[in-house]
């Protein structure tokens, strides 16, 4: 609602004094004597109320800025257009979301320039999108821009005559040109502001008819692990710094035009490519010819690409391992698959080459490649919310590399991501449906959400998905890695959920920034009482991540927490937690 | 406060303070914050009452927020050390502190302060304790309070160089804040229960000073402490050995905004002449008279500097002997000769030793084998010497006896410290932090200005020009902290690579330079730079200082009135 329209404290608190000794039957009387005078008094009013309403999503205005400049010039426009009686939405451009662009019907933008011909820091990232490739087109979008600067640089003004070019290209309308102004902004931006007003006087109509467009529906093709999507790979980024220990990459994909669809918490299936150095170390080993053709699923293709891509080689299994066995007699293979401890640390980490160099016995280039299985695809959580990310997917991958027996090994996919794809390449990928891992149907159900490393991947498509949908319910997350500094995956992302109240709560257990290790289960301890009354309140518990120990001892502690704070005996705690898990309300995703 | 306050009218920051309760703010829950190494918005205000800035790394921010990470934040934590003399064991719990909480580097500061970089937020409640534990503080090292107090540390010409540390130790004390806060975040001291506005800050009150304040003082002939540059200085006045008072002198400061117009560096008035007795009397009641009078609405404007251009240096000391209760007598004769360092050893009035040693950009650390910080831990380890902060960046090894002279020489030349074969120019230099830390630097200065020297030095050597001391300061930004207003050559960053050139201040830091060239870079620095170098080598008169000498072949016009300042 316009300014003129709310109370004020002061009157709030006459308003609540005189209704609070009313009975039921009084306030019902008010009511009625109210809308009366209301009527009375033309319906100026009603109708100004309404049309404010009615305009408040397609006014816009937004400023970057270095030194607050922008922001004081933003928020004068705001107030003069809030005094209109329009309604306005004012952001700094670090908490825009880039996907709102396109819906803009009146953008007001005012930027600075940082040095020489450089964007603000603040802008950078519309900066950046509205100038590359995923820039959208912005026909229905009126605009003018405001750009400050300094006479003293060569590129005066820069960054705010490049948005307007940009917008420009896009297909939007100039209400103004560019305004550009020096050091001494004052008036030119009161003058700036007077004309923007006087523009959207006679722009913007008393009512906004909704111009739904009614979105052409896009054949849904089928696609899967034997027919995967060939999708271009639109951003690839290193979200740890690069002297951490962890090598952990956020890659973006294009799903445009595809008809691919997902939910959150769904993954996403890719089928790598294994990394070559092995491939060749295989070949040389059974001194064959990279280029000789092979028959793999009855398709002829070089020995070379059937170890690329088709057949597993950088993980083995105990089937892979009796075939081998079966061809070479080898008895050591044999002692091997009969003690299930050894077996178990051997597959851990051994890959083919290990099993031709440590087992050596009679078997053909042929023989080998048929005991091995064929290349299965790897399933990563999506990190995306599919309404605010239309037609993109984002996943989230760690680079599995570790040294065995004096080799480096990688893993199949995670190398091929991090070593070989890049921006602009196509991946072969599906969508992997995950039922058993979807936000409550009850968008007012509170979430708490436990994620170490790259487990906390589904939790930022959680909370994209829960902003869209203006979702009322509660979320805390539990996040945990190795250290603030260096790892702390998606921290500006968090902070902005938190900032804008789509994110209640964050506890965060960095294992190595103190002497004693501290894991996201020790933080959960520490909000026992809290978790429990969450639960209590009917929030979904979600655990993702490393299956064998942080999901094991997540469980171990919930069960804990749910016992003391419950008050309750063990298997009473047991029961709970069964509860939870049959209503759908403790759910994992973990591997 | 009264509720009847139109917060619209005046500046943020004094909304922050009045709401700080005395300095608290919300520090203790932002600093519990595990979410982020920064704390909120308003306690990076409340904090810097606390000796504390937050600061980032801004050589990595653009990867790391391509990283999605935050910003790399860390704190500067600036030390008070009024009169800028620490004992030797001091000097090795400061230089511990470096190691073990900041960045392994003590930054000496133009205000004769220590200042410790690159602290996590984690890091910062056992710093200042130890810090505490030196019997040292950082209370009021920033903020809009008196800073820390300057004095010449240089004891070689005067007799009354211990009495007049003593009285600025006074002043200081006089005009710290009382508020238990510091007390209470940092030190763990239990909550008090709170008094009425009077009894908290009965100087002060809860909105404090409208801007920062800083007072110095000097003891001629040295204006080492840039005694025009003070909101406040003092002046002392010597008659046979014995300290007879101090004129007082008003409304300096250096800070500018590029673009305003309305902000300009400025040198301070001389007011008249007090007694010794009246000293911190007349600090608190000029303190006083800028807490009333002071622009609380423009921050940039705040300043003593400006109040009391707004009412009139007449009218400004009319109200002060009013407040005093009894007037100043006029000012005493002085002569000020130089407001650079002696170096090397010198022998003081007191029969003790005294070794002045050039810090380039007041920054101690071991580079290489030239290992600065290691030798003065060795030398502070015998404690035979105490350490004495100058107001340009340097050390001054002081209070030796003659037989301890070969230690301190030995353990220097074993680090390749002695002797300091360095240009004059280079000797009388000064450069702000700037980046990578500093928030509001536009363009590098401690980090570059040693290799312009270098340069600057290859065209002296040509020229001959070696020995002779030219005053040459660098700042990231025109806020003024190394004074480069006052330099013989100065330079203040406006972009990266690029700097507004200054000439004309003279030696002995009493006028103000004027703008040469601006927005120029590294080549045309020294392309214009050369042949006024050359024609100072050729044409200057027997003892002609630079600075005097641009002004009378006129390659600048001398700053008689400080509004006629370009920036």
């Amino acid at each position: 609602m316009g300014k003129e329209f709310q109370i004020n404290q002061e009157q709030l608190s006459q308003l609540n004094q005189l209704i609070q000794n009313l009975s039921a039957e009084q306030l019902v009387w008010v009511n009625g004597y109210l809308s009366g005078i209301i009527n009375g008094k033309k319906n100026a009013i009603d109708v100004s109320v309404i049309s404010s309403q009615k305009s408040s999503e397609s006014i816009t205005i937004l400023f970057g800025t270095h030194t607050g400049h922008s922001k004081e010039i933003a928020m004068d426009l705001h107030d003069r257009v809030l005094a209109l009686g329009f309604d306005a939405k004012i952001q700094g451009l670090d908490f825009y979301t880039k996907n709102d662009l396109k819906k803009e019907k009146y953008l007001f933008l005012i930027v600075s320039t940082h040095g020489e011909g450089e964007a603000p820091i603040q802008a950078e990232d519309l900066y950046e999108y509205v100038h590359g490739k995923r820039a959208p087109k912005l026909p229905d979008t009126k605009y003018a821009v405001l750009a400050l600067g300094d006479k003293t640089y060569k590129k005066y003004c820069q960054t705010g005559i490049d948005f307007d070019l940009a917008f420009t290209k896009l297909g939007a309308q100039a209400i103004l040109p560019v305004q550009t102004s020096d050091v001494a902004y004052e008036e030119v931006a009161e003058q700036w502001i007077e004309k923007v007003t006087g523009e959207l006087k006679s722009l913007v109509p008393e009512v906004t008819a909704s111009t739904q467009s009614a979105s052409a529906s896009v054949p849904k093709k089928k696609f899967n692990r034997a027919n995967p999507y060939y999708a271009e790979v639109l951003e690839k980024v290193r979200i740890t710094t690069t002297d951490s220990e962890k090598e952990i990459y956020h890659v973006e994909i294009s799903l445009e035009n595809s008809g691919i669809e997902y939910t959150a918490g769904d993954s996403i299936g890719i089928l790598p490519n294994n990394p070559i150095d092995l491939v060749d170390l295989i070949i040389d080993k059974l001194e064959d010819d990279p280029e000789r053709i092979v028959t793999i699923d009855e398709k002829e293709i070089s020995l070379f690409r059937a170890l690329q891509n088709k057949l597993e080689i950088t993980v083995l299994n105990r089937e892979v391992l009796e075939k081998y066995k079966t061809i070479t007699q080898n008895k050591d293979i044999e002692l091997l698959l009969n003690n299930e401890d050894e077996l178990e640390n051997y597959l851990h980490g051994a890959d083919a080459y290990d099993l031709l160099e440590d087992y050596p016995g009679e078997i053909t280039s042929d023989q080998f490649l048929s005991t091995l299985r064929v290349l299965y695809a790897r399933l990563y959580s999506i990190s995306s919310g599919p309404r605010a990310n239309p037609e993109e997917v984002h996943i989230t991958i760690a680079s599995v590399r570790y040294n065995r027996k004096k080799r480096d090994r990688n893993g199949a996919c995670s190398s091929y991501i991090t070593d070989e794809v890049n921006v602009g390449d196509h991946l072969p990928i599906y969508i992997d449906k995950n039922e058993s891992f979807r936000l409550p149907d009850d968008e007012n159900k509170p979430l708490i959400m436990v994620g170490a490393g790259t487990g906390v991947a589904p939790y930022r498509s959680f909370l994209q998905e829960r902003e869209q949908n203006k979702a009322k319910g509660k979320s805390w997350l539990f996040f945990g890695n190795q250290r603030f500094k260096k790892d702390f995956l998606y921290q500006l992302e968090w902070q902005k959920f938190l900032k804008k109240g789509i994110l209640q709560k964050l506890d965060v257990a960095f294992s190595r920034d103190q002497e004693e290790k501290a894991y996201v289960q020790h933080r959960l301890k520490e909000n026992g009482k809290e978790v429990f009354q969450w639960l209590e309140n009917g929030a979904h518990f979600y655990i993702c991540g490393d299956k064998k120990y942080m999901a094991k001892d997540v469980q171990t502690s919930l069960l804990e927490i749910i016992q003391n704070e419950g008050g309750i005996t063990s298997e009473k705690a047991e029961e709970y937690l069964k509860k939870l898990k049959k209503e759908k309300r403790l759910l994992l995703d973990v591997y | 406060m009264s509720d009847n306050i139109n917060w619209a009218e005046l500046s943020e920051v004094e909304k922050i303070k009045t709401e700080s309760n005395y300095l608290r703010g919300t520090l203790e829950a932002s600093l519990a914050d595990p979410i982020t190494g920064a704390i909120a918005l308003d306690d990076r205000q409340v904090s810097k009452f606390h000796g504390i800035y937050q600061q980032f790394d801004r050589d990595n921010e653009r990867e790391r927020k391509k990283t999605k990470l935050e910003p790399d934040y860390s704190f500067l934590i600036r030390v008070r050390v009024p009169g800028g003399v620490v004992n030797a064991k001091q000097w090795l719990q400061i230089d511990q502190i470096s190691d073990k909480y900041a960045n392994g580097t003590i930054k000496l500061t133009t205000r004769q302060a220590f200042q410790f970089h690159g602290v996590l937020k984690g890091n910062l409640k056992p710093s200042i304790q130890s810090i505490n534990k030196a019997l040292l503080d950082t209370i009021a090292a920033c903020g809009d309070v008196n800073r820390n107090v300057m004095a010449s540390p240089h004891p070689y010409a005067s007799e009354v160089f211990d009495q007049v540390q003593k009285l600025a130790g006074k002043v200081s004390d006089h005009l710290t804040p009382r508020t238990p806060a510091y007390y209470e975040i940092w030190l763990d001291q239990k909550k008090v229960a709170e008094g009425s506005a009077g009894e908290v800050e009965p100087l002060y009150g809860p909105v404090y000073l409208p801007r920062k304040f800083k007072i110095g003082f000097t003891t001629p002939p040295f204006n080492d402490t840039d005694i025009f540059t003070q909101d406040l200085g003092f002046i002392a006045i010597e008659n046979n050995g014995v300290l007879e008072g101090f004129n007082i002198v008003v409304g300096g400061g250096m800070g500018t905004t590029f673009g305003d117009a309305e902000t300009y560096p400025r040198l301070g008035n001389v007011l008249g002449f007090t007694s010794v007795e009246n000293t911190v009397d007349v600090a608190e009641k000029v303190v006083l008279l800028q807490k009333e009078l002071g622009n609380r609405k423009v921050r940039k404007n705040a300043r003593l500097k400006y109040t009391i251009d707004r009412i009139g240096v007449d009218a400004f000391k009319e109200l002060l002997n009013e407040k005093l209760g009894y007037s100043l007598e006029p000012e005493k004769s002085y002569a000020l000769v130089r407001n650079g360092d002696k170096f090397g050893w010198q022998k003081a009035k007191d029969g003790l030793w005294y070794l002045g040693l050039f810090i380039e950009g007041g920054r101690v650390k071991d580079v290489d084998h030239i290992k600065i910080k290691s030798a003065l831990q060795e030398i502070a380890k015998l404690n035979i010497s105490d350490f004495r902060l100058t107001g340009n960046q340097n050390l001054i090894l002081g209070k030796i006896e003659e037989e301890n002279k070969a230690k301190i020489n030995q353990i220097l030349k074993k680090h390749q410290l002695l002797p300091q074969a360095i240009s004059g120019t280079r000797a009388n230099s000064i450069a702000c932090v700037a980046l990578n830390t500093c928030s509001l630097a536009f363009a590098e200065a401690e980090r570059y200005l040693p290799f312009l020297i270098d340069k600057i030095d290859d065209i002296l050597q040509e020229f001959g020009l070696t020995k002779d001391k030219i005053v040459i300061r660098m700042t990231g930004c025109a806020n003024g902290c190394g004074r480069p207003y006052v330099a013989e050559i100065g330079f203040i960053g406006k972009a990266p690579g690029r700097y507004n050139f200054y000439l004309g201040g003279n030696f002995k830091g009493t006028r103000l330079n004027n703008l040469y060239r601006e927005n120029v870079d590294e080549v045309e620095i020294l392309n214009e730079l050369r042949p006024i170098l050359k024609d100072y080598s050729e044409n200057r008169t027997k003892g002609e200082e630079f600075g005097d000498f641009v002004i009378r072949k006129q390659y600048v016009a001398e700053i008689v009135n400080p509004r006629d300042f370009k920036h």
